[in-house]
């Protein structure tokens, strides 16, 4: 909302700065973006060069056909030559003129200067020229009664500062210059002063006899006053209205629109003016629109409406989407003589649906959609009677033709004044508190039969305060929340802290971190074609992401089912800026849809690698990530949260088919791992190695371990034995330990691999594996006979198990 | 034996006189030839020779291996100023650190932390938090839309509705996480961070909020800020305030960071609305809470100097490596 300072001082005295005017504003809660200087500059004198001016004479410029060089008396001793190029100058007008040494709006400075030959000290101004509107057909023409030489900035706004206020969605009547200036009296304990009363020229004709109105909906339209004004003059509005729509942030379009939309700024209330004989059977009807009901508005757009959306309609066509935007064949033009002046308020969610559906917003229905006071429509009615009549000419007829479905009263409401301390905080005095309550238009009395509570009058135009907590927010706001002391909760038990799931998943980060891994923050929506590049089956739910309805764009509209295209793009992002190392990870939520309800939600932990581990350096070669890279990693995780998994094969569509691994924990999936298959790195731009894994936290982090309780590793030492086992080539080292384990029995505490070979020295088709054998008893220290006892027996059970042999 | 220079004449030195063909060694393989009387003597004082020869021998091989490992030593140099083996550091991102951050100091004070769905129901994201369907008040949200009745959530407070539909007072939580907005320019993203705060107790008030966020600004951006409240308008809380925190970079004089003013805005926080006591229950005449939400980006922001947003999600490693 753009406030006019000059206009807000029209109804309470401004004794601030305006800038200490602002920072009271701000810490009462109600926000000043800025304070805009508009117009010409107010800084030093620099105002004095403009002043008025009669034009005494108006000859053709001699040597210029477009030119005029007039005599322009701006109550000096001797009157000044001006060259004038505007088409409208005459003589025996009031004109405004700047004199050399002015500077304009735009920077440009007045000097004397030579205009084909003729020296022309001082210019006649445009209303364009000193910021009144954006673009200016000719001079601007005072009134006769302004004397020469006055200064201009005495009789119009040159110089206007601007408040840029943010008003909050509960605060409808700050939408106006009359509500801003009832809050600034309020803030800055002043007087608000406002006119209420207002003359025009009535006539005999009664309203009613020209005009007709049928509220058929009023759950939509609580209230419609129209009146009738006859025999107006459509023009320019005079500067000073145009001064004021311009600098409120409005187009000036003509006098009767230019009015209209004063009043709408001053008090708050929107109105729309038709042309009364555009009216079809002198009816106005408020009422639903039908389903496919045209409309074109005043932008030129034609508007296809539906059943929940107000018109106001005549007895033919629709022709105002109701308190949103008027046809082009309803409004006012300049051979409009005889005005309809509509005044009504509607519902503001209904207002609020509309808008949005039709995606169309405007002045009026950004007041109408906060909903507004319906007992601001008289004065608004009144005031913009005085005003046609004075500006665009015209009677008024007598009477409003007014539908109201009801009538509305101000609330009332009991506050308690310990309630406000309760609150608060702080004790703010009865007395305060009934000053502030006054200050804001409420009349405070007591209780009847209870003088520890107060029974409060709200204004009708303060509809948002409905409760006492309400009242006490206003309190706090006028009292200042500067004064509330700082204190800390009276806690009165409980405790705090991190959860064992939300330690363990900062264990995880640190323990990545620590490993050399850069965490990323993805975006949780992404683009639909990066599943397609995951070759995913069809029948996989992964390949089929939640859409959002109504996304910013394409490359973010679905929520993704997993973090690894996320990452791959992550990955290409620094591969394309020649980042060697790219070792990523991220945690974050996958979305699936479920039948109904809510979607499930899944914390999962992502990894991608590419580039090699270790850089190149005097010290080392560049090594490649690897499969076994990335396993050790996520053991180091499953290690330090004491979970026990199995890496399974496993065959993924993204991944390398040769080296991949599904992760259980307890035969529950919880993941994979994996080369990422060349084709999936080629669609992702990505050329060369990317190992990557996945893991569902949601299954790893339950299975975390709990307290660990301490076994006595130190009194009875363990006793090692180290031996290669020769198994086909396609037996993989999980069931070989499984069943070493199995055979083992249970003082086989560990069996490790810790090198496999193949070659000359096994036979074709067979691997060997080196296994480290790790014995140990809780209560004996144990012998080299009864290891090898229990090795000899072990070693003949995994040749029927496994087909294993023993090394030579 | 002081004139032997090094190992090597050393082993010369001791074949001299203790090989096998030296004098000494000779004499003494010789004793059982000389005469029986002869032999005591000759053996004796043969092997008393033989002994300080060898003590002689050892002490000056120790002199000299001691010598020859400093000059080895001296001998065996590295270049000390080239670079360490590389072992990778990696680094939290610059979202993750300041949640924690933030979450530490909440944790100090007792509060749990507590997390939701980021997918929600109107019904938690909107209407239990007093913003019922058609008010004004929504259009300050731009929703993603999954269907009619699901969104994603515009902000961590349903997590307050959900904790306290689970709990009764007294309530101290925090809930950090992400949030979505149909928003993308220069000053937002679509998806972003919040930490949301929530107390509900017998006689907690503004002040208690105000004490609270004071604690919270000064572990964070430095002991000797000052913070502000400015009455604001959110639908769930009322009162409800901005807070300001007094300009790290100017010490409140006014600078660019600032706008001049001396003070930024951190968060939105206020007294909970007595409606959203009624949608879980809880009796607003008895219980008193307040509730605040901080956006963890601006956060980091202020506290980092960040001055582009949008680098949060852009994941260019030389944005990640520099926290
Ligand atoms: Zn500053």
């Amino acid at each position: 909302m753009k406030a006019p300072l000059s206009w807000l001082s029209e109804h309470v005295v401004i004794g601030l700065p305006v800038d200490e005017l602002a920072s009271r504003l701000a810490l009462t809660g109600t926000e000043v973006e800025r304070v805009a200087a508009v117009g010409v500059s107010s800084e030093g004198d620099v105002l004095k060069w403009f002043v008025v001016g009669k034009v005494l004479a108006c000859e053709k410029h001699p040597d210029a056909d477009k030119l005029s060089v007039c005599t322009v008396d701006v109550g000096e001793d001797q009157s000044r030559t001006i060259v004038c190029g505007a088409p409208n100058v005459r003589a025996g007008q009031t004109v405004a003129v700047s004199l050399p040494g002015a500077v304009l709006p735009n920077g440009m400075t007045i000097a004397k200067a030579k205009l084909r030959g003729v020296t022309s000290s001082g210019m006649i101004l445009s209303e364009a020229e000193v910021g009144f509107e954006a673009k200016s057909p000719g001079i601007m023409v005072l009134p006769d009664e302004w004397e020469a030489g006055e200064p201009l900035g005495d009789r119009l706004e040159l110089a206007e500062s601007v408040l840029e206020v943010e008003v909050t969605p509960n605060r409808p009547d700050c939408l106006s210059i009359r509500g801003l200036a009832r809050e600034i009296a309020a803030v800055t304990d002043e007087t608000f002063c406002e006119e209420t009363e207002y003359l025009y020229p009535v006539s005999s004709r009664q309203a009613a006899d020209d005009i007709s109105v049928e509220v058929w909906d009023p759950d939509l339209c609580p209230r419609y006053a129209a009146r009738v004004i006859t025999g107006v003059t459509v023009a320019e509005s005079p500067p000073w209205l145009k001064a004021r729509i311009t600098h409120a942030g409005m187009r000036p379009v003509n006098n009767v629109v230019d009015v209209t939309n004063y009043v709408m700024w001053s008090v708050g209330q929107p109105l729309h003016a038709f042309d009364l004989a555009m009216v079809e059977g002198a009816r106005v009807i408020a009422r639903r629109a039908q389903a496919g009901e045209t409309i074109v508005t005043l932008d030129d757009t034609k508007r296809v409406l539906t059943e929940d959306m107000l018109v106001i309609a005549d007895a033919v066509k629709p022709s105002v989407i109701a308190g949103i935007m008027g046809s082009v064949d309803s409004e006012v033009t300049d051979s409009t003589t005889n005005l309809l002046l509509e005044a009504a308020n509607f519902h503001g969610p209904s207002i609020m649906r509309t808008s949005g559906a039709l995606g169309l917003r405007s002045e009026s229905s950004t007041r109408f959609e906060k909903g507004l006071d319906r007992n601001l429509i008289p004065l608004a009615l009144d005031m913009a009677c005085a005003m046609l009549t004075e500006i665009c000419g015209g009677v008024v007829s007598e009477g409003t033709v007014d539908v109201l479905a009801a009538e509305t009263y101000p609330s009332k409401l009991t506050l308690r004044p310990h309630r406000v301390e309760q609150i608060l905080g702080a004790i703010v005095p009865t007395a305060e508190i009934e000053t502030i309550l006054g200050r804001l238009g409420c009349e405070v009395d007591e209780c009847p039969g209870d003088d520890a509570c107060l029974l409060v009058t709200v204004p009708t135009w303060r509809a948002d305060l409905e409760r006492e907590i309400d009242l006490v927010e206003e309190i706090a706001r006028i009292h200042g929340l500067g004064q509330l002391p700082s204190t800390l909760p009276p806690r009165t038990e409980g405790r705090g802290g991190l959860t064992q799931d939300q330690l363990a998943v900062r264990r995880i980060a640190d323990a990545l971190v620590g490993a050399g891994l850069d965490e990323v923050v993805t975006y949780s929506f992404i683009e639909p074609g990066w599943m397609g590049h995951l070759r995913l089956e069809p029948a996989d739910p992964r390949s089929e992401p939640i859409p959002l309805t109504n996304p910013l764009s394409q490359d973010q509209s679905v929520m993704r089912t997993m973090l690894l295209p996320g990452l791959l793009a992550a990955t290409r992002r620094n591969v394309a800026v020649r980042e060697e190392r790219v070792h990523l990870f991220e945690t974050g939520n996958t979305f699936h849809a479920r039948e109904s309800g809510l979607p499930n939600e899944h914390r999962r932990l992502g990894v991608a690698l590419y580039g090699p581990w270790e850089a190149e350096s005097w010290t080392a070669k560049a090594s490649p990530p690897d499969y076994y890279l990335c396993k050790g990693l996520l053991e180091r995780v499953f290690a330090l949260l004491g979970v026990q998994v199995a890496f399974e094969v496993n065959r993924e569509g993204f991944l390398h088919p040769g080296r991949s691994a599904a992760i259980t924990v307890n035969g529950v999936a919880a993941g994979w791992l994996g080369e990422v298959h060349p084709l999936v790195s080629r669609a992702f731009d990505i050329s060369g190695h990317v190992v990557a894994a996945e893991i569902d936290l949601e299954v790893v982090l339950p299975a975390a371990r709990g307290v660990t309780l301490f076994e006595d590793l130190l009194t009875h030492p363990v006793l090692e034995q180290d031996v290669a086992l020769v198994v086909a080539e396609d037996v993989p080292a999980t069931a070989v330990v499984g069943a070493v384990r199995a055979a083992g029995g249970e003082l086989l505490r560990d069996v490790e691999v810790f090198d496999v070979y193949t070659g000359r020295q096994v036979a074709e088709g067979s691997k060997s594996l080196a296994l480290r054998l790790t014995y140990r008893s809780p209560d004996r220290t144990l012998s080299e006979n009864e290891v090898n006892q229990l090795r000899d027996t072990m070693l003949a059970e995994l040749k029927t198990t496994i087909g294993a042999t023993i090394r030579a | 034996m002081e004139a032997v220079a090094d190992l090597a004449g050393l082993e010369e030195t001791r074949v001299r006189f203790l090989g096998r063909k030296a004098a000494l060694t000779t004499l003494l393989r010789s004793i059982p030839e000389l005469p029986a009387a002869d032999r005591p003597n000759v053996g004796r004082f043969g092997n008393l020779v033989k002994r300080e020869l060898e003590a002689a021998l050892e002490a000056r091989q120790a002199v000299l291996e001691a010598g020859e490992l400093v000059d080895a030593l001296e001998h065996d140099r590295l270049d000390v100023t080239l670079p360490g083996r590389t072992l990778p550091l990696g680094h939290l991102h610059l979202i993750t650190s300041t949640r924690r951050e933030i979450e530490d100091i909440f944790v100090s004070m007792g509060y749990s932390v507590a997390e939701g769905p980021e997918i929600e129901t109107d019904y938690y994201n909107f209407e239990a938090l007093n913003h019922p369907a058609d008010h004004p008040a929504r259009s300050l949200h731009d929703t993603f839309f999954v269907s009619d009745d699901i969104l994603l959530r515009t902000h961590t407070s349903p997590v307050q509705v959900r904790v306290m539909e689970k709990k009764r007072p007294p309530v101290y939580v925090i809930a950090p996480g992400k949030a979505y907005r149909r928003d993308s320019d220069a000053t937002h993203t679509p998806m972003f961070h919040q930490v949301e705060g929530l107390v509900v107790d017998e006689g907690v008030t503004l002040a208690d909020l105000k004490g609270t966020l004071e604690v919270f600004a000064r572990a964070m951006f430095g002991s000797d800020r000052q913070i502000r409240l400015r009455p604001h308008f959110f639908p769930f809380t009322e009162p409800s305030v901005e807070v300001d925190v007094s300009c790290m970079i100017c010490d409140g004089v006014g600078c660019r960071l600032c706008k001049r003013s001396g003070w930024l805005e951190i968060l939105g926080a206020g007294m909970v609305d007595p409606n959203v006591f009624a949608f879980v229950g809880y009796d607003s005449e008895k219980y008193t809470g307040f509730a605040f939400g901080m956006g963890i980006e601006r956060i980091a922001m202020l506290k980092h100097g960040v001055t582009d947003l949008r680098l949060f999600y852009e994941n260019d490693l030389r944005f990640v490596r520099q926290f």
